[in-house]
């Protein structure tokens, strides 16, 4: 069975954020919704600093914990790891906002989709924005809709430095497992036993 | 660690750091506490045979908290899919249990307010099925927090635990508050039920703190906002020091003197601690940076606080 | 959304555009986009566009001021155009002023010309390539000029994003510079902050800003006399390092007017293509004819000998022994002596090489400092060499390859425009005709307008005409620029948003945005050539016309068509084929333009409707067209043409009596101190600003996703500080701080980051935009003077010495 995920490699990212507004027009996100983003992390003292971008999405977690705290079965996970919102039954309460250790969910507020980007909405997000329901949570999907049609997700294709990596990770030989493997991949967070199918290279 | 040197990030979505959680704030406090005293009002006054009190427990429950949850959720509408995953969700479980509770509770005491065609049996049977949701409907909050993984302060059985006496505490300040304003006699040993309730929460918001520095750097990041940062005034000064301190010491003159102004304002400075007792838990629950981050940290990055 | 071309493919659903992505068959961007090409419907939709032609009806302009603005017909607004250009054109065309930024579409710069009017009132040059194109162009002819990303090895970054967040082609940079990385490239990055360069190189280098130049000389001073490695072959027989040089500082020519070179077999000079010539001194001092010579190497040596790394090091802070290890890395890296056989051709190989743009140049002696850095390269000899230093070019032009004089390449230092003969006064408000290699110099024309006495002039401008540009922003000084755009009697503006420029327009005519136009183009273009048509995708939104064709029209209502058409067919590459020159009094669309060009390149197969269904010509430029294209011809070392005009121009001011600096035309870089440099106790710090990738310019501030990231991400979140430095100024992060120099203060919040230099607080450009206020705008703190603008190639100062406090504390808020 596939289980879609994805390498993130922080030795090429240069912290350019193409994929994090990528996302947002794939998704047509709302605003502040960023289900693709990149943190800036900074070490040690000048001149001895270290600067390290480090890209974030879902981790789509195979022992995920919005999953489990979600009264309503909204949040719920595919055979293939895809960890998704159906939008049609979550209630709103953001237990699993809380539940995720990665800050990777969002609360639409209902005010929020009238005002959109500019305070009033335009012709973009009325095309956009059909799929979204205020007073629910948002997440980012690994792109299935791309997925499923044999596409890679949109922060993947469009990353300048080819910093993300897309694919199988129950397939020993697909790029992401070889590179985890060769190149000793870490899950972000790992002691909280969510076995995120997102991994980190230095 | 002082707080001062913790990245707090609020919000922000691009800096390495602590992030707060900024979705359980007043309402789903509010939400909780009225869960914890209504289902403690009515189990306390259960046992003590006060049907007044178990009414009032249940009017807390059925109206006060449930309004708290209608008005937060996002779709309101929608409220009553939450029962379906009872078997991996605490809040499932708890407002099946709140739904039970409700339902057996007024059944029970149905028959106080003449609705004799009851029979005896069955008013027992629902008495013991409302006091097993009472307790569930007590502690299911601190599960709730406890299956929280993603905010570590909250990932420890210390929560249940603390919510279970709570709840007892507050139900007994409460029995103590409606025994004396609809004049029936207040039984002493609930006085020092109370005291020995105070000091049990006392010892256990304590081990919260002092377990912290075995816990993970998120804890202990949090646990400084509460000790040394921007909660500080909130969590020690009125959840510790009034909540626990000041209410001892008025249950104390209540004793003592047999005054029931004492005895009132107690309750006041008792749910009123109780309440920030679990706002400021809420408050400074802290999701950890995405990778763990060198202590102290130099400088960088938004000042410790609780606002974004 | 920037000024280059990488390739999109857009997805229109129901008539809106949904996505843009990368075209995976453009070389290049390789289906990449940076984030401001992902974003760019936002523009397309932003509702704050200008929908139709308007006119300002209230008379008052200013911060504060609602202009009224009333939408008018196109008729009634080109009516309005031609009332105001048309006396202008027929009386004195000087007195429009126009101030255009509009580099897609950089044949229409021409526009003023044709018009008649030689001015240049916007900033382009002056704040990044003023001293950078004009050094390129006389070295080897082109434009701009990047590291070979397929060979080098050892690449060191000079006060440039190059790769990493801005200059050329940012997506396909960016894929470049991170495979070359993970192939074992070395990246070692000199700049006073932590940019993305620095953060992803191998080492950080923090320096001092505005002293890159004391840098580069520590680095050679160490190359030449402590580590001895340069290419002294390359700099022999490529270069005129061994040219004799006479006192004047020109070459020294024999009697038959040739450059002279010293055979030291024969003990005699000779001139260069002697063929008896079997040696060449490199280095030495001879007399010539009763005259003291030395060869152009030997002068450099002279200079290089005062410039120690440990002087270095005061100025600039680099430690000396820093300098001296990385001029042993970047020696040992160039593999001196070997060769590279590519595509059946030998090449000398040099994979080591300096890189550099504008945080490195765009200074007071800005033409030193971009001299200085390109000698490292030329030292190495690596210029247009496999793994070296690559000229780019500007268009699909290409290079303007032609012999120059004593066998050298012919130096183009003007690929925008060509020189502006010498005249007194002038008649440009910027100052081109006084100088004869430099770029314009915008903010000098600020200066102008307002003290016209200054500069001689003999007329007033009245009306300016922005395209595309926002000199309120963009320049130095934007209190003066107000100022300035107060002396103007009418403000047309084309553009498709109200920026903090055209909200003092009289006029707005509304331009279509990138998505409902149609263009072909090429610019800049690293590493590939060819022409890519950007297509209409969704038709105009809004009542809008394509800038283009505005212009044709002013064009015509003004009656210079036909010289306009003259210009078009020459700027478009028609002239190579009668029957594409456009007839004189024609009016062609845009459309109609595009077509003849691309015919024009390709070919009639291969008009609009080809790239309308193919989309782009687009291809790798393969090594011939890469690796010394001009092989054969010489390219400076010394830069005689700059010290022979420089004198020339000098003669020519003798005479007017008036004072011009012409000190400037140095052949060879030097250390002084510049008006920024040395103690200032009053103003310690300095102050420097940058670009980022999501942003360009003010520009995509107005787009709010993007807004949003830089309010949230660390190097855009406010006014970086030094921790330690902000401990000895007792602020802390977040705190409301004031930046002061001697010409203006901004407002911000501080954000503390242990990525900077000490001496220096940094001030993204993106902290300020289109949707935000001008306060915390880093350009205030600029001054425009001729003080602080090198005279020599229009370079203005972009570093500011500052203090900073709190703005609380100090009770200022
Ligand atoms: N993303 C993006 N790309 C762009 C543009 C854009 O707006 N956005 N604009 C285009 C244009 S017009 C231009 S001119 C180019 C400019 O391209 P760059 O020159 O690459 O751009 P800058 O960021 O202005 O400057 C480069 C670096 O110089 C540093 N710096 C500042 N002062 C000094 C100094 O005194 N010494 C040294 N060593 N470094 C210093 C800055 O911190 C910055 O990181 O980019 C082009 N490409
Ligand atoms: N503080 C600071 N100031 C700087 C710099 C910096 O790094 N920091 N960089 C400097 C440099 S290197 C440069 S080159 C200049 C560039 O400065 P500008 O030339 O002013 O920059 P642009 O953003 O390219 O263009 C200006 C305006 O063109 C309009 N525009 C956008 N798209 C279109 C279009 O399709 N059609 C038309 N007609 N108009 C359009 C927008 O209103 C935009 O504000 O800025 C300089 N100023
Ligand atoms: S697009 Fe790629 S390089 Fe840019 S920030 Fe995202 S992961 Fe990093
Ligand atoms: S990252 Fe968060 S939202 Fe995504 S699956 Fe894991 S716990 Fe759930
Ligand atoms: S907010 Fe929605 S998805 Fe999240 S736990 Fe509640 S019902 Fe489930
Ligand atoms: S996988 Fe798709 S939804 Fe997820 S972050 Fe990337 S672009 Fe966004
Ligand atoms: S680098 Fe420039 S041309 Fe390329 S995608 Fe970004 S904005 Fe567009
Ligand atoms: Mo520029």
């Amino acid at each position: 069975m596939t289980r879609w995920g994805m390498v993130i490699d922080l030795a090429r990212c240069i912290g350019c954020n193409a994929c994090t507004v990528a996302c947002k027009t794939e998704n047509g996100t709302p605003p502040d919704h960023y289900w693709a983003r990149v943190y800036t992390e900074e070490r040690g003292t000048f001149p001895d600093t270290k600067v390290t971008y480090v890209p974030a999405l879902c981790n789509h977690c195979e022992d995920a914990p919005c999953v489990t705290v979600c009264p309503t079965g909204a949040s719920h996970q595919r055979a293939d790891g895809i960890v998704l919102v159906d939008r049609d039954k979550c209630i709103g309460c953001r237990a699993c906002m809380v539940a995720c250790p990665y800050g990777n969910r969002f609360f639409l507020r209902k005010r929020d989709l009238k005002t959109g980007y500019y305070g009033e909405r335009t012709a973009y997000e009325d095309a956009k924005w059909k799929w979204f329901v205020g007073g629910t949570v948002t997440k980012c999907t690994f792109c299935v809709h791309r997925v499923d049609k044999g596409l890679e997700p949109a922060c993947v294709v469009t990353c300048p430095t080819e910093a993300r990596i897309f694919g199988d990770l129950a397939d020993p030989e697909s790029r992401p497992s070889v590179l985890i493997r060769k190149r000793n991949g870490k899950q972000p967070l790992a002691e909280m036993g969510t076995n995120p199918s997102v991994y980190y290279v230095e | 660690m002082s707080a001062t040197n913790v990245v707090v990030i609020g919000r922000s979505q691009f800096t390495m750091g602590y992030r707060h959680q900024q979705e359980w704030s007043w309402l789903i406090t509010t939400a909780f506490f009225l869960g914890n005293v209504g289902a403690g009002l009515f189990l306390v006054s259960y046992a003590t045979g006060l049907s007044l009190g178990a009414g009032i427990g249940l009017l807390i429950v059925g109206v006060g908290k449930s309004a708290a949850h209608l008005l937060y959720l996002g779709r309101p509408e929608r409220f009553l899919r939450v029962i379906v995953r009872w078997r991996t969700s605490w809040i499932s479980r708890g407002l099946i249990a709140m739904g039970l509770l409700l339902v057996c509770g007024v059944v029970y005491l149905a028959r106080y307010l003449g609705a004799s065609f009851v029979p005896h049996d069955v008013t027992v049977a629902f008495g013991v099925a409302a006091v097993i949701a009472a307790v569930v409907v007590m502690v299911y909050d601190g599960f709730v927090l406890k299956a929280s993984r993603g905010t570590p302060l909250w990932n420890t059985y210390l929560m249940p635990v603390l919510a279970l006496f709570y709840a007892l505490l507050g139900g007994t300040t409460l029995t103590l508050v409606v025994q004396a304003g609809s004049g029936a006699t207040t039984h002493a040993q609930l006085e020092w039920l109370e005291i020995a309730l105070l000091a049990l929460n006392g010892v256990l918001v304590g081990l919260v703190i002092v377990t912290a520095q075995a816990r993970q750097a998120a804890v202990q990041a949090a646990v400084a906002l509460l000790t040394r940062g921007p909660m500080t005034r909130v969590f020690l000064g009125v959840a510790v020091g009034l909540g626990i301190g000041g209410t001892l010491a008025l249950v104390g003159v209540s004793i003592a003197t047999g005054s029931v102004a004492a005895l009132a304002v107690a309750a006041v400075t008792d749910l009123c601690g109780h309440f920030f007792v679990f706002f400021s838990l809420l408050r400074v629950g802290l999701h950890p940076p995405l990778r763990p981050l060198p202590q102290p940290v130099a400088g960088h990055g938004a000042q410790a606080g609780v606002s974004r | 959304m920037c000024l280059h071309g990488c390739g999109i493919r857009v997805h229109v659903v129901d008539g809106i555009v949904t996505k843009i992505e990368g075209d995976p068959t453009n070389p290049d961007n390789l289906g990449k986009l940076c984030p401001k090409g992902n974003v760019g419907m936002l523009r397309l939709y932003d509702p704050k566009r200008v929908k139709a032609p308007m006119v300002r009806t209230n008379p008052r302009k200013g911060p504060g001021e609602d202009p009224g603005w009333k939408e008018i017909s196109w008729d009634e607004a080109m009516d309005l155009v031609t009332q105001k250009l048309e006396p202008i054109r027929k009386t004195d065309p000087r007195k429009l002023v126009v101030a255009s930024g509009d580099f897609q579409r950089i044949f229409n710069w021409a526009w003023p010309a044709a018009f008649g009017s030689p001015h240049f009132f916007s900033t382009v040059g002056q704040y990044c390539g003023a001293a950078y194109h004009p050094i390129n162009g006389i070295t080897d002819t082109s434009f701009a000029a990047v590291n070979d990303y397929e060979y080098c090895k050892y690449w060191l970054q000079v006060g440039a994003g190059d790769g990493f967040s801005s200059h050329l082609h940012l997506s396909g940079s960016a894929k470049r510079m991170a495979d070359a990385r993970m192939n074992g490239m070395r990246v070692v990055t000199v700049e006073p902050r932590m940019s993305p360069a620095a953060a992803k190189a191998d080492e950080w280098v923090p320096i001092r800003p505005g002293t890159d130049r004391a840098f580069a000389l520590g680095l050679m001073h160490s190359l030449v006399f402590e580590h001895k490695l340069y290419d002294a072959e390359f700099l022999r027989h490529r270069t005129n390092a061994p040219y004799l040089i006479g006192p004047s500082g020109t070459y020294a020519l024999s009697p038959g007017g040739k450059a002279m070179v010293w055979d030291p077999a024969a003990g005699r000079a000779r001139e260069w293509d002697d063929p008896e010539v079997s040696e060449l001194a490199l280095e030495g001092r001879y007399e010539v004819d009763g005259v003291e010579c030395a060869t152009g190497f030997q002068l450099f040596l002279d200079v290089l000998e005062r410039h120690t790394p440990e002087r270095m090091e005061e100025i600039c802070t680099v430690p000396a022994a820093t300098m001296r290890r990385l001029a042993y890395e970047l020696g040992d890296a160039a593999h001196i002596g070997e060769t590279i056989v590519i595509e059946g051709k030998e090449y000398p190989y040099r994979p080591a090489a300096v890189n550099y743009y504008r945080g490195a140049v765009a200074h007071k002696d800005g033409g030193q400092d971009s001299m200085a850095l390109k000698m490292v390269n030329t030292l190495l000899g690596n210029i247009d060499v496999p793994g070296g230093h690559l000229g780019v070019p500007l268009d699909l032009r290409g290079f303007f390859i032609e012999p120059g004089e004593h066998g050298m390449l012919k130096p183009q230092p003007h690929i925008l425009h060509p020189p502006v003969p010498f005249k007194f006064p002038a008649d440009s408000l910027q100052m081109m005709e006084w100088f004869p290699l430099g770029m314009d110099a915008g903010h000098v024309a600020v200066d102008a307008v307002l003290n016209p006495e200054r500069y001689r002039l003999d007329y007033t401008p009245e009306v300016l005409l922005t395209y595309h540009s926002n000199p309120v922003w963009n320049m130095p000084a934007p209190d003066k620029v107000r100022r300035a755009l107060e002396k103007f009697s009418y403000i047309i503006s084309i553009d498709v948003v109200v920026n903090p420029t055209t909200e003092w327009a009289d006029l707005i005519l509304p331009d279509h945005t990138y998505l409902e136009s149609t263009l072909a183009v090429s610019l800049e273009p690293p590493v590939v050539k060819g022409l890519a048509l950007r297509q209409a995708v969704v038709p105009p939104l809004y009542d809008t016309r394509d800038a283009t064709e505005i212009l044709i029209d002013i064009a015509e209502r003004c009656g210079f068509l036909d010289v306009w058409n003259g210009f078009l067919s020459f700027l478009l590459g028609l002239t190579v084929r009668d029957d594409l020159v456009l007839a004189p009094d024609r009016k062609y669309s845009n459309e109609e333009l595009i077509d003849r060009m691309c015919r024009a390149a390709y070919g009639d197969d291969h008009g609009l409707e080809w790239f309308k269904a193919n989309g782009h010509m687009v291809t790798k430029r393969n090594a011939s067209e890469t690796y010394l294209p001009y092989d054969g011809l010489r390219i400076p070392f010394y830069y005689e043409t700059i010290k022979a005009a420089g004198i020339e121009l000098k003669e020519r001011f003798e005479g007017t009596g008036y004072e011009w600096d012409t000190t400037g035309y140095v052949p060879l870089p030097a250390w002084s101190d510049g008006p920024i440099h040395g103690d200032d106790p009053d103003y310690p710090l300095y102050a420097i600003t940058f670009k980022t990738a999501e942003t360009n310019f003010a520009e995509t501030m107005s787009i709010p996703v993007i807004s949003d990231l830089t309010k949230g991400a660390a190097q855009t979140r406010g006014i970086l500080l030094n921790p330690a430095t902000a401990r000895r100024y007792g602020l802390a992060d977040g705190d409301p701080i004031e930046v002061e120099s001697r010409f203006g203060r901004l407002e911000g919040s501080a954000a503390l980051t242990e990525g900077l230099h000490p001496d220096v607080v940094a001030v993204a450009n993106a902290l300020t935009g289109n949707g935000r206020k001008l306060g915390a705008h880093f350009n205030t703190l600029l001054p425009s003077e001729l003080e602080y603008t090198d005279l020599f190639s229009g370079a203005l100062e972009s570093v500011a010495r500052v203090q900073v406090r709190h703005r609380v504390k100090e009770g200022v808020a």
